[in-house]
């Protein structure tokens, strides 16, 4: 090797060193990007839950905020429910998360728990606008986390039971089960070859109603200890194994997630359809047909059990402008953007004023599918369930494995229900 | 040698300082936000007792043994036969190696489908054909839906292998098989005696991808299964990745990714061995 | 190698027995492909039993909403520059540290055990520590910062390596001793003899700058910036997914890869046919 040559490249790889290293060395390579935006305005941040669809309403909110606020500049993020939780805690780590968050079901209270949140009741409480704006119900039962509010309703669309009605014809059925007994009695009798009587949606904890309806609870009062290793939990168990190999149960109940057994309810085969009020959109649109209220209905699970379904404003506690968040999360919730919002999807705002005036407008009473859907989840507000916690992620993935073991034959109910208890009151002791 | 050292200032910033804040972690506990608080040996302690840990290992090895091992064998079998002078191997080429490119999503919404027990084509065809009287549930079962994701993963990678493998075959000399025909040597030993050592280091380079496809084989399994039933499908990656940014437990996924960088790196310096050190590298004219 | 092939293996009967083979091969291949493509024109529901085999009423609506929803030219703009800068410097970083690797100098090992080290480490567990490195570098939310990860894929490097091995040490003394500089002679003489092993690279770096999700999802935060597969999210939205949209995307995103598997394997690999190795 030629000195000369030698030279240049050494000099080349520390020119190249020093550009890539010097920024780590020296801090401050780059201003904080969240919170001051050029010529003293501020700016604010809002992540949405995968609702790119909605981009242009979405620019409507910012632009009505930045009329109110015309000093500060609203930046719009939006990510998938696969990669929110992801991009969030790696903003988090480098302290330029967003200030506004929309956050689905449980999942505000590990953050909550964290102390990544501020307590939004206290806005909501303070504010003449808000103070009777939001449906009570919701926020207790959904955006409550250790007796304080954290977040604000965006949306909820609690779960419903859907049935096709062909189906219920062939098989001489009537009228919905209204038993967890009824419920696997009519499974049976609408299965045949390509055709399941029942599935369920599995995440969250969409498939918990089948346990709850027969009385179980999940944790003891205080979320401290698991509480569901009951006797009526392990006959539960062992029915809905046993229906599960018949294949009375379709086994993508317990494998899939959202787009596959909304797919296979569009596609026909499935009897009785557990899953999000919202659900009846992504079935509709599969290519089927023959979806109509002739053909699809709607009613309660047993016991009328529910699942909320719902998402949240939350702001970010270390926002360096939360009350220019909260003014935003006001925009958005308001009375206007709520209805378009309602409009536009079917799917209820949590602000009252709205939620009831859409049930009561003319084009809703024209689809009565819609209307049904709507009001069935309305009946059941008293009746949601699902844990709010804190590890409710671990909790949910240990119960869930050892579910899966006893209903694929790999594990006898009892034993499944011990360990998943054992696992549990593990997690919540840590 | 100067020319080497570009290339590791990339990795400095993006692998190797990584890694020491892996390592550094695994003996903390943090969450993103709460101050990190030394403790010690617990991570491992932890992961030495966790079942899932263990049973993500195991189909992390499974995946090696079986998968990796598959696939090389199917794309050298390709490479060899699209590698003759043969009409329209240019096409056979491209149709072999287009699953690799596409969104590993739509790959795996597509065999979801291709799997199901009641619906699925694969069920559909061999039942129709008369081989099976009984559906398989390939991923709706503890015993088939690990079998059933390598068998996609596979489907999925053998044509970049087999680019990886066609890159070897074209770089052999051929002096080397013009002096093996002028010694009268059969076609079948001048494979064995040729092609096959000379294709070490491509063998080798295949073996290293598939170590980077079993990172990126976690897409996959969290479309097609999210790990389950229970955790047969988890893979060390997956579960690695779950604990970090679904339980947040960033110290615990730490532990964890060091644990994988020294497996990882103890087969690998297994497989050098054997492929003759120096990353398969072989001496065409000794 | 291909003359030789010819030489022995050019009779018909066998050429038929390979024809069939390779024809099931593409079959398997292709099957699930097939479904593909019939949804992205159809938009049918794949779940109905028993399974169509030809589409119905195909049409390009769900090519042309991909179009629309997104805003696709900006998006396919941004994937490009980051793949064309990733290609370039891929070719240029590893086929300098292949070369360097071909020759033996102290800490050799050290440096293939720093390569192979790396790819050990899977990038999902790097990504804090990259982000945060990437902020302080000031290069979110840029080009070059998406693109300075796969600066230097390391199975390419070895790629190289393994294709400069081949090359006669002679060729490469006789080069040294005419008093050409190393740099002159990676760019005269081992490139223009491993075009197949540029082909891999090019093929491998663009495929991986092409597909890279999860980076570009943490280290972009304008809308302007992202690239194509970040916008997938929008088929997935909770409300209003639609199997065919979703197809057509993947379509439209991996037809570029493909486009660039074939143009290099015609003026890359195709070019080996001719022997471009000589002794």
């Amino acid at each position: 090797m030629r000195s000369k040559t030698k030279r240049n490249l050494l000099w080349v790889s520390a020119v190249l060193l020093i550009l890539l290293g010097s920024p780590v060395l020296w801090s401050g390579g780059q201003k904080e990007t969240a919170g001051k935006a050029a010529g003293g305005e501020k700016k604010i941040s809002i992540l949405t839950w995968n609702i790119s669809f909605y981009e242009k309403n979405i620019r409507g909110w910012i632009s009505d905020f930045e009329k109110d606020n015309p000093n500060t500049k609203v930046e719009w993020l939006d990510k998938k429910g696969s990669e929110w939780d992801t991009f969030f805690q790696t903003q988090l780590a480098s302290g330029n998360a967003p200030d506004v968050l929309d956050i689905q079901g449980p999942l505000f209270a590990k953050y909550a728990a964290m102390g990544a949140l501020l307590e939004v009741g206290q806005y909501i409480d303070k504010d003449a606008e808000t103070k009777d704006r939001y449906n009570k119900n919701i926020i207790k039962s959904a955006y409550t986390y250790n007796g304080k509010v954290y977040e604000v309703p965006f949306y909820f669309a609690p779960s419903v039971l859907y049935y096709n009605k062909i189906m219920f014809k062939n098989a001489g059925l009537k009228k919905i089960p209204e038993t967890f007994d009824e419920l696997m009695n009519y499974a049976g009798k609408l299965t045949k070859e390509e055709k399941s009587g029942f599935l369920t949606l599995n995440f969250d904890w969409y498939w918990w109603p089948l346990f709850r309806c027969n009385g179980v609870r999940l944790l003891t009062p205080d979320n401290r200890k698991a509480a569901f290793n009951t006797e009526v939990a392990v006959k539960t168990l062992e029915t809905l194994a046993e229906m599960t190999q018949k294949g009375a149960i379709a086994k993508i109940s317990w494998t899939a997630r959202w787009k596959v057994p909304n797919d296979a309810f569009g596609a026909g085969n499935i009897g009785m359809y557990y899953s999000n009020g919202s659900a009846y959109h992504n079935f509709a649109k599969s290519g089927a047909e023959w979806v109509s209220p002739d053909t699809v209905g709607v009613g309660s699970f047993p016991g009328r059990w529910t699942l909320p379904g719902s998402h949240g404003f939350a702001i970010n506690s270390a926002s360096k402008y939360p009350e220019k968040a909260w003014k935003l999360v006001k925009v958005i919730t308001d009375d206007k953007w709520s209805e378009v919002f309602i409009k536009r999807t079917n799917i209820f705002t949590g602000n009252n004023k709205i939620d009831n005036e859409f049930l009561k407008s003319p084009e809703l009473q024209k689809d009565q599918l819609k209307l049904d859907i709507l009001k069935t989840q309305l009946q059941n507000m008293d009746r949601l369930t699902g844990p709010t916690i804190a590890q409710d992620a671990r909790v949910k993935d240990a119960f869930y494995n050892e579910l899966q073991k006893a209903l694929f034959g790999e594990k006898t109910a009892k034993a499944a229900l011990n360990s998943a208890e054992k696992a549990i009151n593990s997690i919540l002791s840590e | 040698m100067e020319y080497d050292l570009p290339v590791p200032c990339v990795f400095a910033v993006y692998r190797i300082i990584p890694m020491f804040w892996n390592l550094l972690l695994s003996f903390k506990k943090w969450n993103f936000l709460s101050a990190n608080i030394w403790v010690g040996l617990k991570n491992y302690n932890m992961m030495i007792k966790d079942p899932v840990f263990w049973e993500s290992f195991r189909n992390t090895v499974i995946y090696f043994a079986a998968g990796s091992p598959t696939a090389i064998i199917f794309a050298i079998l390709m490479a060899l036969l699209v590698n003759q002078n043969i009409r329209g191997r240019n096409t056979y080429r491209s149709i072999i190696f287009l699953p690799y490119p596409l969104t590993t999503v739509a790959i795996g919404i597509i065999w979801k489908w291709l799997y199901n027990e009641k619906v699925g084509l694969i069920n559909y065809v061999l039942r129709s054909l008369g081989i099976i009287d009984k559906n398989i549930p390939f991923l709706d079962s503890f015993n088939w839906a690990l079998p059933s994701v390598i068998i996609t993963s596979i489907w999925q990678v053998v044509g970049f292998f087999m680019i990886i493998i066609l890159t070897g075959l074209q770089s052999i000399p051929e002096q080397l098989y013009e002096a093996a025909e002028l010694d009268g040597a059969s076609p079948r030993k001048r494979f064995y005696y040729i092609t096959l050592p000379l294709l070490k280091p491509s063998i080798f380079l295949c073996f290293i991808i598939g170590i980077i496809n079993s990172f990126t084989m976690f897409d996959l399994v969290y479309v097609m299964t999210n790990g389950g039933p229970g955790h047969s499908t988890e893979i060390l990656v997956s579960y690695i990745y779950k604990n970090a940014f679904t339980f947040s437990r960033i110290g615990y996924a730490a532990a964890i990714t060091v644990f994988l960088f020294l497996f990882l790196l103890f087969i690998t310096s297994i497989v050098n061995k054997f492929s003759g050190e120096e990353a398969g590298g072989v001496n065409y004219y000794e | 190698m291909n003359r030789i092939h010819k030489k022995y293996f050019n009779n018909s009967g066998r050429n038929i027995f390979v024809h069939l083979v390779l024809i099931l091969i593409s079959f398997v291949m292709l099957v699930p492909l097939y479904w593909l493509v019939k949804t992205s024109l159809t938009g049918e529901n794949i779940y109905i039993y028993p399974p169509s085999l030809i589409p119905k009423n195909p049409n390009l609506y769900n090519f042309v909403d991909v179009y629309y929803w997104i805003p696709f030219a900006r998006y396919f703009l941004n994937s490009t520059i980051v793949s064309v800068i990733v290609v370039i410097s891929n070719i240029i970083f590893n086929s300098m540290a292949g070369f360097a690797l071909c020759r033996s100098f102290p800490g050799k090992k050290a440096i293939i055990l720093v390569y192979l080290g790396s790819i050990m480490i899977p990038f999902q567990t790097t990504i804090i520590p990259a982000f945060l490195i990437t902020k302080r570098l000031g290069l979110l939310n840029t080009h070059l910062g998406m693109a300075l990860p796969l600066f230097s894929i390391i199975i390419c490097i070895f790629v190289f390596k393994n294709s400069f091995e081949a090359i006669p040490s002679s060729l490469i003394d006789s080069a040294r001793i005419d008093g050409l500089p190393d740099w002159k002679m990676i760019y005269k003489i081992t490139l223009p003899l491993s075009k197949p092993a540029i082909a891999t690279n090019v093929i491998l770096s663009f495929l991986y700058s092409w597909n890279s999700f999860l980076w570009p999802l943490i280290i972009i935060r304008d809308r302007n910036m992202q690239t194509l597969p970040l916008g997938l999210s929008r088929f997935f939205s909770y409300f209003e997914q639609s199997s065919g949209q979703i197809y057509a995307f993947s379509i439209l995103v991996v037809a570029p890869v493909i486009l660039v598997f074939l143009l290099s394997q015609k003026s890359f690999i195709g070019s080996m046919l001719s022997g471009a190795v000589k002794g």
